[in-house]
């Protein structure tokens, strides 16, 4: 049964068919197999309810509203203007603004591929436009978006911080730091190559003109302050957060900024409900999926694996990220987190490893996921945004991936890079 | 009807939003704790995921893994995407069959702090839902056998 169902699901997924019924349909199949014709049907359709019924699932939609919202508002391509400003004139100009501009979205967005999506276009056709290499460009447009979901707010550290029982205010708050440092990563990258291929830069900024763009950025800039401030205020909670970011992206796209029309406002709410849904109906099945799997009894007899091997913190930490490497390259982030992230916390609690610690690098190593073949969605998302195909993506990726495992190191090997501002602002 | 479940999905996530922020703003501004309008917002967010997964079906949205079934030939693939949304069908139905049987089981219970809402309303839209979504499963499968059997005046390019 505990092979059905697992090697069921990964062949299922690979079939083609879509990853929340794949889930639904393996667990069906072993549930039916476990009852027979006296089969608990009502069971099925409560256990998906279950698994969304929960208040702090909420700021999965929210956040995917304000980004959306934010981005229909103009606010993106005021963030890449601020930032080709700020950090246009090192060589690789733009490079380096793409990388900032992911950081700047990402205090606002949650979600990589959104972020690939929505903000990418901008980064994308302003280096188009300014006569970078198009797979250049295509490389550090997807690399960077996988700052969204680290630095906060994030909509895994959301879902993992509801199936891992772990904070979601210190684990936003632990995303902070390792956020900048992909950022600083990516940007020492782009350095590289920009010497190498002798890459353009902005004159540097009068103060005038400096001014003038933190002033037009000024409010987006402020989003993630207000979010970190009234979580870490106890002001209100992560989804109720999500809840004001929408608040404040109707209001500077209506009041401000003046660019939401009625129309798209409306789009924008039924577009994010769609996505929503999408990612809803994949958490609702995780759950009866997973229920089954517990029943199989898989989930311990990982455990009991693991800990056999050793039950020294960090070669614990290396096997279970170099598994979870292999797991990113097949599975999708939210899956992964959904099924993995209860049990990988079981273990690492017992060898007292610090939980928010541990959900950082777990995100970010999943993060890195998003960005290898087969499956890497942000790939995908390049593809499709950027015109090429996927196999000049995946060459022009690589390279980027150098700079994010260091990162992934660093924080996997110096936990106060995670730990340290979290515990100093909201206590031990 | 499509158009129809968008704009209640749409009214769904706007309603989700209000309740969120009215609780803020009611603990914030006004002193006073609603209890209601979490438990409001969280139903709603149920179903809007039940609902909105109609209307992904119907557009084929539905996140899917297609690395491979890019790679095979069409004839094949679309020979494959009919099996596998064969397969789902019967996962649609216990889907809106436990949704009817929780309906009349749940009549009685009430949302513990909205004490008119009946849960067996929560899941009588579960069921609907369940059935809009068995619905266009297998109005896309009929058109995907047509499309793949019927030789139509598009020529090749009827193949999706």
């Amino acid at each position: 049964m505990i092979y059905f169902i697992t090697f069921g699901l990964i062949s299922l997924f690979m079939l083609g068919v879509p990853i929340a019924m794949s889930l639904g349909l393996t667990g069906l199949v072993a549930f039916f197999v476990e009852q027979g014709s006296r089969m608990n049907v009502p069971m099925v359709t409560q256990r998906m309810m279950y698994g969304l019924n929960n208040f702090l699932l909420l700021a999965v939609p929210l956040f995917i509203l304000s980004a959306r919202l934010m981005n229909t508002a103009g606010v993106t391509t005021r963030l890449f203007n601020f930032a080709t400003t700020v950090v246009g004139f090192l060589p690789g100009g733009l490079g380096h603004a793409n990388c900032v501009s992911s950081l700047i979205f990402a205090g606002m967005s949650g979600s990589a591929v959104a972020d690939a999506a929505s903000l990418g276009q901008v980064q994308l056709k302003a280096m188009d436009d300014a006569g970078y290499d198009h797979e250049f460009s295509v490389a550090i447009t997807g690399a960077s978006s996988t700052i969204g979901p680290i630095f906060p707010p994030s909509i895994p550290f959301v879902i993992l911080g509801l199936v891992a029982g772990v904070s979601v205010g210190r684990l936003f708050l632990g995303g902070v730091i390792p956020g900048v440092l992909m950022t600083v990563a990516l940007m020492t990258m782009v350095w590289v190559y920009a010497k190498k291929r002798n890459y353009p830069r902005t004159p540097f900024p009068t103060l005038r003109q400096f001014v003038k763009s933190f002033i037009d950025a000024f409010l987006p800039l402020m989003t993630p302050t207000i979010l970190l401030g009234g979580i870490w205020t106890g002001w209100f909670t992560p989804t109720e957060a999500a809840g004001v970011a929408v608040a404040y992206a109707l209001i500077l796209g209506t009041i401000v900024y003046r660019e939401l029309r009625w129309k798209d406002t409306v789009k924008v709410f039924i577009e994010s409900a769609k996505d929503t849904a999408a990612l809803g109906f994949i958490i609702a099945a995780a759950n009866f999926y997973g229920w089954l799997l517990m029943r199989t009894g898989a989930p311990t007899a990982i455990v009991d694996t693991l800990l056999g091997i050793s039950r020294d913190p960090i070669v614990l930490l290396i096997i279970i990220n170099l598994f979870l490497l292999v797991v990113g390259c097949f599975f999708e982030t939210i899956v992964s987190i959904l099924i993995l992230g209860p049990i990988l916390m079981k273990v690492i609690t017992q060898v007292g490893i610090d939980p928010v610690h541990f959900g950082l690098v777990m995100t970010l190593n999943l993060m890195i996921g998003l960005l290898t073949p087969p499956f890497g969605v942000v790939l995908f998302v390049m593809v499709h945004v950027g015109k090429i195909s996927f196999e000049r993506v995946v060459r022009a990726t690589w390279p980027f991936l150098i700079p994010l495992v260091v990162v992934l190191a660093m924080i996997t090997f110096f936990p106060p890079l995670v730990t340290w501002l979290p515990n100093l602002l909201m206590g031990k | 009807m499509k158009r129809m479940l968008e704009y209640l999905v749409g009214i769904l996530l706007f309603f989700m939003f209000l309740t969120t922020f009215y609780q803020v703003l009611a603990r914030a501004v006004f002193q006073i704790s609603a209890v209601w309008s979490e438990e409001l917002a969280r139903l709603s967010f149920v179903l809007m995921v039940f609902l909105g997964t109609a209307v992904l079906i119907k557009e084929d949205g539905l996140i899917r893994v297609t690395s491979l079934t890019d790679r095979i030939g069409k004839s094949t693939a679309a020979v494959l995407r009919i099996i596998t949304d064969l397969a789902i069908v019967p996962l649609l139905a216990v889907i809106t069959w436990g949704g009817w049987i929780n309906t009349r089981l749940n009549w009685n219970s009430f949302a513990p702090t909205v004490g008119w809402l009946r849960m067996g309303y929560i899941y009588l839209i579960i069921a609907i839902a369940g059935l809009a979504m068995f619905w266009y499963q297998v109005a896309n499968l009929v058109e995907q056998v047509r499309k793949s059997f019927v030789r139509t005046s598009r020529g090749p390019e009827g193949w999706q």
